[in-house]
């Protein structure tokens, strides 16, 4: 499955280099409270090929893995 | 978020603190003693050490290995290596073929239990941004690392909620030294990523 | 002994074997964290709010950063949360001043006993 970062509030965003990018889910954290929040929600982690995200970058044996509210994330139809 | 100028803008860091202590203290907020307290832990207790201890028995005692990977945040709390309530530490394997290596990207969190408070080079924008981005080229100007390209390199943006650390290849040799010397074959800088040693034999450490 | 003394001979006396270096560079330093971690666990700020308030700060920075750089946004974020609520921008900044001009210090501090000072009184000008 593979996931595309969208922008929510402040608190929740990913890193810049996540925002609209495409990644794939490899492990759900868990819940966590989030900053601001009072409610447990889910964490995801995303890995992202560095060549997803940036074209200057040709390493196709790179990649950057976060986790990421799953809040921020939209189900891209594979 | 708050606009304007700040109340200790232009006044000596040191008198800055001084009155945030005081006003806190006045307001019932905190005491002195605890702070002294969180100040000593960090000073004496926690440090790259425990980090060090959890890696050496990891390097030789498969089944402890196995439960720091599977279930890093409990295997470490049953050795009372705690921190910030609801933050989960989670330790990940370096191999032949994977190299991790760890970045903060929001500000600079880390995992303190476990590896203490992070070192000045961790929390310098430029490496934040350049490890990101350019990990290979990173390792290989600012750590004399130098990964082969068909070494899968995946760099780990650590959160406030999910803190992480790296367990190394141990180095050559590793079983013939003594399992309380061990711990001092490790380094910060192989359990951020930032160094390789199972490159290495025990006799070059 | 105030938390600057007990910090200084700490430094002082470090035997760091290792690697690593001292956890604080200046006891100013070590005050700073030390403050954010106990309002904290005292349940008056969330660590991740405080976190936002002070990577925001060091969003945009070029340059190295350096220790000082470093704690000097660290006590910028803590300002700007406690004037959120738990005290007045007055308030504080009387404070700064005071401590500015030597009518308070350090030894204010004293382990197991916080007086609760008040010193209008205390200083004429």
């Amino acid at each position: 499955m593979r996931v595309g970062a969208v922008d929510p509030d402040a608190y929740k965003r990913p890193p810049e280099y996540a925002e609209d990018a495409e990644g794939t889910v490899v492990a759900i954290r868990g819940d966590f409270v989030p900053p601001e929040g009072e409610t447990p929600e889910p964490l995801v982690a995303v890995r992202f090929g560095a060549t997803d995200l940036w074209r200057d970058v040709s390493d196709e044996n790179q990649s950057i893995q976060v986790d990421i509210w799953a809040a921020c994330l939209e189900e891209v139809s594979a | 978020m708050t606009s304007g100028e700040l109340p200790g803008r232009g006044a000596d860091p040191e008198n800055r603190a001084r009155a945030l202590q005081s006003l806190l203290i006045e307001k019932g907020l905190l005491s002195t003693d605890l702070v002294d307290e969180v100040v000593s832990k960090y000073e004496t207790d926690i440090g790259p050490i425990h980090g060090k201890r959890v890696v050496a028995r990891a390097w030789t005692d498969s089944d402890y290995r196995d439960r720091l990977l599977s279930d890093s945040t409990a295997t470490l709390e049953a050795e009372g290596h705690t921190g910030l309530d609801g933050v989960e530490i989670i330790v990940i394997e370096n191999t032949d073929h994977l190299h991790n290596v760890m970045v903060c990207t929001l500000c600079s969190c880390f995992p303190w239990p476990v590896l203490g408070l992070p070192p000045t080079w961790y929390k310098q924008p430029g490496y934040r941004a350049r490890m990101v981005k350019r990990p290979r080229e990173t390792l290989r100007e600012d750590f004399d690392l130098d990964l082969d390209d068909d070494i899968e390199i995946r760099v780990r943006d650590t959160s406030a909620e999910v803190r992480y650390m790296v367990l190394p290849r141990p180095p050559e040799g590793i079983e013939n030294v003594p399992p309380e010397e061990r711990p001092e074959y490790v380094s910060r800088e192989a359990m951020i990523g930032v160094e390789r040693l199972g490159d290495k034999h025990v006799r070059e450490l | 002994m105030n938390l600057d003394h007990r910090i200084e001979d700490v430094l002082d006396s470090c035997d760091v074997p290792g690697e690593h270096e001292p956890a604080f560079e200046a006891p100013w330093q070590a005050r700073a964290f030390g403050l954010a971690v106990v309002l904290t666990e005292q349940g008056h700020v969330d660590w991740n709010d405080f976190q936002h308030r002070f990577a925001t700060r060091l969003d945009g920075r070029e340059g190295e950063l350096s220790e000082a750089d470093y704690y000097r946004h660290w006590v910028e974020a803590l300002e700007e949360t406690v004037i959120e609520g738990m005290a007045s921008r007055t308030e504080l900044s009387s404070r700064v001043a005071a401590f500015e001009r030597g009518e308070r210090d350090a030894s204010e501090f004293v382990a197991g006993v916080d007086h609760s000072h008040d010193h209008s009184h205390d200083h004429s000008q």
